[in-house]
């Protein structure tokens, strides 16, 4: 879904413009052995009633609960159990499956080896780029591509295009000028641009460069954004699922 | 046991990798957003249905295949379509199967959404890969982690720190002209915005 950003040209002339994600794959879909479609569909399994704490408090011990399923379905509450999950909303419970009315929100910052750094309450963290926030600024700060790719992974990318003929020229003269440069420009937010780009309240802080290419009168600009750099983690190999 | 490698051959020599995931908790920690009741105690989130009728707990919920009359399809019975309703055929896992690399220029990973790094150990190394990867040479090639119908392609790469690959998939970002049509706007509901992540409260 496109959303609108300002940013800023070398110029410092800036205008807001559209951004838009990757184009979604091709993919497949499953269909039943006679070649009708399926859906994947979300049902409720158990209840705050049917969790092993609810059960040992409701048979008095684990024994008790052991007992108590052999003789029968404590663990299946009948009347929700298959029951389509849809239109929820989100709740807390607290330890006794009691539904919390006051809460209080925690931070909890640990370190790369598990152990629990800090915490505090939490505040909100406010986006940086946005239609109505101020201009990512141009930085001129060029980066070798060959450096950059093997410094930062991208996880995410969003094309910037236009939404009338002036930001066609605004981001075409932006594109040409990172072209002609062969480089990526780091780009980030705040008049410095020394803030990671965030483009939700609490989201994801990026770094971010931008790279642009033309081919005659059309063209190509990304904002490449990082949050991972391309380190060693270990000194084994152990095997991970990607 | 087959192997569960990474495996792949470039000028007549086979290479292959040991290989973790590198990810953001691993070097830099994490952060975690909890919540307590009035006595201290940490709370889990849950749902409350609609009608107030029921409270689901984290694990509470299945995931079924269902068709149009609501009838359950096991997962064994399903295949696999394209668009068209052309039956897909599966593409076997690519560890421990070695996949030919091809040289391929920086633009080429731009052109790529990251979904995964993989820190390598090479078990064998050619030499013809070792030198060309420490002159910084990338090279691309086909990277399925189990068997399934949509490979990624996978980017080998070295720096200061190793030798690295990255398992991406292509963003299709094309070129635009003057008079290209808006972007179609999604459903409600539809498909997630590409920048609406849950909330994450990692550093950077």
């Amino acid at each position: 879904m496109p959303r609108l950003i300002s940013i800023m040209d070398s110029k410092k002339r800036d205008a807001q413009i559209e951004v838009d994600g990757p184009v979604k794959r091709a993919g497949y879909r499953w269909v039943d052995p006679t070649g009708n479609g399926v859906r994947l569909q979300r049902l409720v399994k158990g209840t705050e009633k049917t969790t092993y704490d609810a059960l040992v408090e409701r048979f008095g011990s684990a024994d008790a609960v052991s007992k108590g399923l052999i003789e029968g379905d404590p663990e299946i509450d009948l009347e929700q159990v298959g029951r389509r999950l849809a239109f929820t909303s989100r709740v807390y419970l607290g330890p006794k499956g009691n539904v919390l009315y006051v809460a209080r929100v925690l931070k909890v910052v640990y370190g790369a080896d598990g152990s629990e750094q800090s915490r505090e309450d939490f505040v909100d963290v406010e986006a940086t780029v946005g239609e109505e926030l101020p201009p990512i600024p141009w930085t001129g700060r060029l980066m070798p591509v060959d450096q950059v790719i093997r410094r930062f992974a991208f996880v995410r990318k969003l094309q910037l295009r236009h939404v009338n003929g002036l930001t066609f020229d605004f981001l075409y003269e932006m594109a040409k000028a990172l072209e002609e440069s062969g480089k990526l420009m780091y780009v980030g937010a705040g008049n410095k641009a020394q803030q990671p780009l965030i483009f939700q309240t609490n989201g994801t802080p990026f770094r971010g460069f931008l790279e642009g290419r033309t081919e005659g009168e059309t063209y190509r600009l990304v904002l490449h954004l990082s949050n991972l750099e391309i380190k060693a983690v270990t000194a084994g190999g152990e095997e991970a699922e990607g | 046991m087959a192997r569960r490698e990474i495996v792949v051959s470039y000028a007549g020599e086979e290479s292959a990798f040991k290989f973790a995931k590198v990810d953001r908790a691993k070097l830099y920690g994490r952060k975690e957003r909890v919540i307590l009741d009035e006595n201290g105690q940490r709370c889990v989130p849950a749902y409350l249905t609609a009608d107030g009728a029921a409270l689901v707990p984290p694990g509470g919920t299945a995931h079924v295949y269902v068709d149009e009359a609501f009838e359950t399809i096991e997962r064994s019975l399903l295949s696999a379509v394209d668009d068209e309703g052309k039956k897909l055929e599966t593409t076997p896992s690519t560890l421990g199967v070695a996949q030919a690399l091809e040289p391929v220029r920086a633009e080429r990973l731009l052109d790529h959404l990251v979904s995964s790094v993989y820190q390598l150990e090479a078990e064998t190394l050619g030499s013809a890969l070792q030198k060309a990867l420490a002159d910084g040479d990338l090279f691309e090639c086909r990277y399925n982690y189990r068997d399934g119908y949509d490979p990624d392609a996978l980017f080998l790469l070295q720096n200061e720190e190793g030798v690295f690959a990255l398992v991406a998939r292509p963003t299709g970002f094309g070129f635009i002209a003057r008079e290209a049509p808006p972007v179609e706007e999604t459903a409600a509901g539809d498909e997630a915005d590409d920048l609406d992540d849950d909330l994450d409260f990692s550093m950077m």
